[in-house]
Order: C-alpha cells, then structure tokens, then sequence
C-alpha cells in the first residue's frame, strides 16, 4: 500500500509500518501497516514481534494543541 | 530483509530537513540498525542531550540487552532521579550521514511527548549541525 495512504487512513494515532520501499532521500513510498493504535504501548508491542525492517512513528499533529515540550536530564 | 526496495541510488550531500517556522520542536526520521535489525523511529533533535535516547521496547526489538548493561547513567526526570542503562547502537543514521557504535541511554520518554526518542550529542557531534529558525530548514554536513 502507498505509504500516504497508510497516513491519510490512521491520524492521530501511533502507526507501525513494515518499510517495503523507499526513494534515495530515505522516504517511504511503499509500506505495509502492521498496526496502529492511540496508545503506544500496542504498537512497541508488535514491533517487539518482528523482524522486519520498520517504521513507527505519531501520525499527527506534534505537539497537540495546550502542549509544550521539554526534554530535560543531566549527565 | 525480505520484499524491502529502494528506489535510485543513495547519493552523498548534505541532508536538508525542513521544518515549519511554527515548530516547537524539531522531528527528525532516525533509521537505527544493529544485529541486521533496522528500525526507522521519528526523535526530537535535543542539542542539550549528551547521548541519543531510545525507549526500553525500541532497544528490545533492536535485539539489545540494555538490562545487562553494565554501563549506567543518571537521568533526571519529572518524577524524580533515575538511573538508565547505556547502550551501543550498531548503525544510527539520519539521511545519508551516518554513525556506527552509537552511545544511547535506555528510557522511556512520556507518551504525550509523541516522539520515540531523542536524538542527541553522541550523533551530532561528528556533524557540523546548522539549524536556520528564519528559513526553517535544518542541515547536517
């Protein structure tokens, strides 16, 4: 399945895509979903079960709205 | 492997990001490998961290043991002080500048943050990183 296909179908949601093509740049064009959830927790799971060469990532709006975000720690 | 393709040839330049005026923080498609295991994970580029950070599953389905580490680091978090083991990613790449044996700390960043990871100095630093905020556009060279 074309890999925006896959993003247009599952927004707002964490998406686990197994990678079956991409261009030089790095981008997918093709991809097949192995699952897709609001709760990450279930895709780490699948992808705690596979092999294949993957992709997860949030698909949607980053942060979301009365979100801020720091990352903070020491050394 | 298996049915994985690319597509044209993988040329050596500088990598471009962009990334809008308006971003608060700055994503970046992160491709991991280690033990002939390739993960591609999304992470915010976090100068202020001294390694990449990747959460404890993400290290599990590379196929590392960060419970073995015998390495440890302190991390300082919302809830508290915590010590996270530190691991040694194979391949880390981001466009078509890459690094191997890569330093990470294993630990979980909050759900809500909506990246998997950071990516932090133990990559960047053999990179000249140029971040131009006015055009929103990131280079690694």
């Amino acid at each position: 399945m074309k890999f925006d296909m896959i993003k247009k179908q599952n927004r707002n949601e964490w998406v686990l895509v197994e990678v079956l093509e991409e261009d030089s740049q790095g981008s997918i064009i093709e991809a097949k979903l192995l699952a897709h959830s609001p709760n990450r927790d279930d895709t780490y799971k699948e992808m705690k079960k596979t092999n294949k060469y993957t992709y997860h990532f949030y698909n949607g709006e980053i942060p979301t709205k009365g979100y801020a975000v720091a990352f903070y720690g020491q050394n | 492997m298996g049915k994985f393709r690319q597509k044209g040839m993988r040329l050596r330049f500088m990598v471009k990001i962009e990334f809008s005026k308006d971003a608060v923080v700055l994503i970046v498609d992160v491709f991991l490998e280690h033990m002939f295991t390739q993960r591609k994970l999304r992470m915010a580029v976090d100068t202020g961290a001294s390694c990449i950070m990747i959460p404890w599953d993400v290290a599990l389905a590379l196929g590392l043991t960060p419970e073995l580490s015998s390495e440890k680091i302190e991390i300082v978090t919302a809830s508290g002080t915590e010590v996270a083991p530190v691991v040694y990613i194979g391949r880390v790449r981001v466009g078509d500048r890459e690094c191997l044996n890569v330093r990470a700390v294993v630990h979980d960043l909050p759900q809500k943050g909506y990246v998997d990871g950071l990516l932090g100095l133990s990559f960047l630093k053999y990179f000249n990183l140029n971040i131009n905020f006015k055009e929103g556009v990131m280079s690694l060279d």
